[in-house]
């Protein structure tokens, strides 16, 4: 991850979290594949990670987790997701 | 990217049903200033805004209305859970019934269907925060009719906090509107769309 732009970043939690998305909704059928639920644990532990290292660098990307600074609201000043790359 | 939380943000626990006032409290599910239209009106109108600081309010409370969404739906839940065919034959519950059996669908208190035409997305912040200012104050009124016909503590206390809810989010757009004003220039006051036209 120590080279990655803001964009290579999301790119990556976006996977991460899209093989978690689509973990959930097959554990909710099969609440007792082992093979899914160590997936899904390995995947929890490198998002949260990621997710860490990039609200460091950018600022908060969820609202109840957000590593608030005491300075100065952060939530409202990156680019929203709709606004694209450009 | 949404992601759920298994939890309701203000308790609702009903302990008697009464499938008339159910009947009434649906349309703040799916009347025309329901929470529904509003959670869709604020959702639809960010992409147009081009203040982040509004548009994050949009976020915010919109993603709030889909929380009171689920508050109503619990509350419709709650006073029609278990109901009999005897409790719902000659109530005004039993037309409803005849459509959904005790599911929840978004319908207005009249049995009006929930349609889009509830919300404006105008794609002009000065036109968009004045709707929403309104639809505030609007679910507010309905929220009051509501509570004159209620009774039963149980169901006011979440309808009393969903109330002050409208009036908080109607602040909250008042100074959205202001930051989006103060970034008129003094020869475009409601002259023409911010969000639009060239040189505003």
């Amino acid at each position: 991850m120590g080279e990655m732009s803001r964009q290579e970043m999301l790119n990556h939690i976006g996977k991460i979290s899209f093989s978690m998305d689509d973990l959930r909704i097959f554990l909710d059928t099969h609440p007792d594949c082992s093979e899914a639920l160590v997936r899904f644990n390995e995947l929890a532990k490198k998002r949260d990670e990621h997710i860490h290292k990039f609200e460091k660098l950018y600022g908060p990307m969820n609202f109840y987790n957000n590593n608030v600074c005491d300075e100065h609201w952060r939530w409202v000043n990156a680019p929203w997701p709709w606004e694209g790359e450009c | 990217m949404w992601s759920y939380e298994r939890r309701l943000q203000y308790p609702v626990n009903i302990r008697q049903t009464n499938p008339e006032l159910a009947m009434v409290i649906i349309s703040q599910f799916g009347g025309p200033d329901g929470e529904l239209a509003a959670s869709m009106r604020y959702l639809s109108q960010r992409y147009a805004m081009k203040n982040r600081q509004v548009a994050g309010v949009l976020t915010d409370i919109g993603t709030e209305e889909l929380a009171h969404m689920e508050i109503v739906s619990a509350i419709v839940h709650q006073l029609t859970r278990n109901l009999t065919p005897e409790q719902i034959e000659g109530s005004p519950f039993a037309n409803y019934y005849v459509d959904h059996t005790l599911g929840i669908w978004p319908q207005a208190a009249s049995g009006a269907p929930w349609t889009s035409t509830y919300f404006q997305s105008k794609g002009d912040p000065i036109t968009d925060i004045h709707e929403d200012m309104a639809a505030e104050q609007k679910a507010r009124t309905t929220y009051d009719n509501i509570l004159r016909l209620v009774h039963d503590h149980d169901i006011c206390d979440p309808i009393r906090f969903l109330r002050e809810r409208e009036i908080v989010h109607y602040q909250r757009f008042g100074e959205s509107l202001r930051l989006v004003q103060e970034e008129l220039d003094s020869k475009n006051y409601y002259a023409f769309n911010p969000a639009f036209d060239q040189k505003c």
